[in-house]
């Protein structure tokens, strides 16, 4: 009983309830376009008619009109489906790489691009050390085309 | 490209950020595809219910505090609840009077369940889940799948293929 009570307690909507049927049916396809329906394939609930996400969309629904929040939703249905229940996974634990990597390879990408400047940019003007033989060369070759000598 | 061109530098920095991304993303083969989420209720207070049965009685979970449940989600379109039923009904004649047993009609029409259910026999209640609101309250991604819950109404343990007697027998003697 103790335990009952407490999950009853833990769950109080936190949210206005919805009463508008247009306003309800929206945020419910809302929510349920966010999570994967558990018996698809890559699918999500809002998308899938199959009584699993039939009942969840129910589940939405009845929540919304209750007044819970989008969180509290979610909430219970990790609960019950842990994240894997979610389409767009949560940026936690080895997920954070996969968010940043766009950010890094960008980076690296800039940092290559830079160091190959610069490296070109000495070789045509002679600054930052000796150059390789084959380096002289083609500096002395361009620089006769510019007659710049 | 000469040896003495390679920047190590680069090279490095770019192994630092592909290596980890590569890692993660490879990791991900070793996952199934197809399996299903696990339960994280498992533990946890089981969600409250008050359902009607198939011919028309009430009960809620919370009158049942202190008695053991078992809950089991079937249909009788599903090929493997008919190979689990014979094992729940001789689990619910062995723990009568200290276990609560209830099958939970899921995905199904009343009439064919009804009909199933004099077929194949029925020694607990049936109940009827509008909507599947009580099956989604419990994580049930399909049939059949059994959950047990203890006295003090925390799920203890779920399984999602058919069980056999033995393991109803194993899984109810660790709550009783």
């Amino acid at each position: 009983m103790i335990a009952l009570i407490a999950l009853a307690l833990a769950a109080e909507p936190a949210c206005t309830p919805l009463d508008d049927d247009q306003a309800v049916t929206e945020r419910t396809l809302e929510l349920a376009a966010g999570l994967r329906c558990p018996v698809c394939q890559g699918m999500s609930v809002a998308a899938s008619s199959t009584e699993v996400a039939v009942g969840m969309k129910n589940q939405i629904e009845k929540m919304v009109r209750e007044g819970y929040c989008e969180e509290q939703i979610i909430d219970y249905f990790i609960e019950r489906y842990t994240t894997w229940v979610l389409l767009e996974p949560p940026a936690e634990g080895s997920n954070v790489l996969i968010y940043l990597a766009p950010a890094l390879v960008l980076m690296l990408g800039l940092i290559v691009v830079a160091l190959q400047n610069r490296r070109r940019l000495a070789s045509v003007t002679g600054e930052g050390g000796p150059l390789l033989p084959d380096e002289a060369v083609l500096r002395q070759r361009l620089l006769d085309e510019l007659d710049l000598d | 490209m000469s040896a003495e061109r390679v920047n190590w530098w680069v090279l490095g920095l770019g192994a630092l950020v592909c290596l980890p991304l590569v890692w993660v993303l490879a990791s991900g083969f070793g996952k199934d595809p197809h399996a299903l989420p696990e339960n994280s209720l498992r533990g946890k207070a089981a969600p409250d219910w008050t359902l009607s049965s198939l011919d028309g009685q009430e009960t809620a979970l919370s009158e049942l505090v202190g008695t053991p449940v078992v809950l089991n989600f079937w249909a009788s379109w599903c090929r493997p609840c008919l190979s689990e039923h014979p094992n729940l009904l001789e689990a619910a004649e062995r723990y009568k009077g200290r276990v609560a047993f209830f099958g939970v009609a899921y995905d199904d029409d009343r009439n064919s369940a009804l009909k199933w259910l004099a077929t194949h026999g029925s020694r607990y209640p049936n109940l009827w889940d509008p909507g599947h609101l009580t099956a989604v309250d419990y994580g049930v991604t399909g049939v059949p799948e059994t959950y047990f819950i203890d006295r003090a109404g925390r799920i203890a343990d779920k399984v999602a293929v058919p069980l056999s007697f033995p393991q109803i027998v194993e899984k109810l003697e660790a709550m009783l």
